[in-house]
């Protein structure tokens, strides 16, 4: 835990004013795109996004600082939409996810018109519905990992998975995507 | 790791895991190029490829964080923290009722029970203690009568200066 960390729990559990509001400003990004990226549905992750925070509130008393507020917030997030899921039996991960990511290697090659692609808008598109069409763990697993740049080792934190699990969602994930982006591609061709 | 599959190697060929790990590295590598803005190199597709996949992961097709969020967050905590309080409340006054229920309750059936035994319990005085009290409590009126003459004298000075 931080001091800044150690200062902001200080003043939230002696209410002191505006403390709290601080603590939300500070880390709702962070539960945001845990819970969207999980439920995908906007009115859903506002309810979410507040019960997760009113979480907090009510357990902050238990945060015993040994991993970092953010990773404990982020781990408060996860579980709500988590629940979420479990409650509307949603699978949060793809069930065929098995394999070591091989089988996805064999179907992509190296000679690919990247120039294009860059500047091809419908390229984009394509991947952004490509990452939508993700399961829920991987979504969020890459989210956090390059969007809100959270370390391997503080996302095992987060969602209580091994680092070498996450690490192999990430990798099946991202290989998954490469090759749906070739055949975008090959078929635009 | 640094090879992405978190199962055994058991099974697996050397070929097969440096396969995995050179796809691993790439996919990192593209991920650190895209956060530092460093431009595309053309002779690795394999990386640029996952480029732009690191790119649009690090911009979303996401609803942004609403601008009113923050403030609705902590309207429900404090209305959650007021509804708490106000239900702690009500269970205290509930159950202070309940206890002057029961102590009103169980002093109307078992009061006259009580009372005859708390009188066989007072101890019977002999003639020769009932002179000493009765000096003792003479003492003790004598005494706070002359106080409280005192301070009426001085009340009435004080009321009436020269």
């Amino acid at each position: 835990m931080t001091p800044d960390d150690r200062k902001l729990v200080e003043d939230v559990l002696g209410n002191v004013p505006g403390a709290f509001e601080r603590l939300v400003r500070e880390y709702q990004g962070l539960c945001w795109h845990i819970i969207q990226r999980m439920v995908r549905q906007p009115e859903d992750t506002r309810e979410l996004c507040q019960e997760a925070f009113l979480r907090v509130h009510q357990c902050l008393h238990q945060y015993r600082g040994e991993s970092a507020l953010k990773s404990w917030i982020g781990q408060v997030a996860y579980s709500v939409a988590k629940r979420h899921l479990e409650k509307r039996r949603i699978a949060i991960a793809d069930s065929g996810d098995e394999d070591d990511g091989l089988s996805l290697l064999d179907q992509v090659s190296d000679g690919f018109d990247l120039e294009s692609a860059c500047a091809d808008a419908e390229i984009a598109a394509g991947l952004h519905e490509e990452i939508e069409a993700l399961p829920p763990l991987q979504r969020t697993l890459l989210t956090l990992y390059h969007l809100d740049e959270v370390p391997i080792v503080e996302i095992a934190r987060i969602t209580g998975l091994a680092e070498g699990t996450i690490k192999s969602h990430l990798f099946r994930s991202r290989a998954r995507l490469r090759e749906r982006l070739q055949a975008r591609m090959g078929a635009i061709a | 790791m640094n090879t992405p599959d978190n199962r055994p190697p058991s099974g697996k060929q050397p070929a097969d895991a440096q396969r995995l790990e050179r796809e691993w590295q790439a996919q990192e590598r593209a991920m650190e190029q895209e956060r530092r803005g460093v431009p595309l190199d053309p002779a690795d597709p394999r990386v640029g490829e996952y480029r732009l996949i690191a790119r649009a992961l690090r911009a979303p097709a996401m609803e942004p964080v609403p601008f009113d969020l923050t403030d609705q967050i902590v309207r429900r905590v404090e209305a959650a923290q007021t509804l708490g309080e106000r239900v702690e409340g009500w269970l205290l006054r509930i159950l202070i009722a309940v206890l002057v229920v029961v102590a009103v309750g169980a002093v109307a059936i078992y009061g006259s029970g009580w009372v005859s035994a708390f009188v066989a319990l007072w101890p019977q005085p002999s003639a020769q203690t009932t002179g000493w009290a009765g000096l003792l409590l003479g003492c003790l009126g004598l005494s706070l009568a002359w106080q409280w003459g005192g301070r009426l004298l001085r009340h009435h000075d004080q009321g009436h200066p020269a």
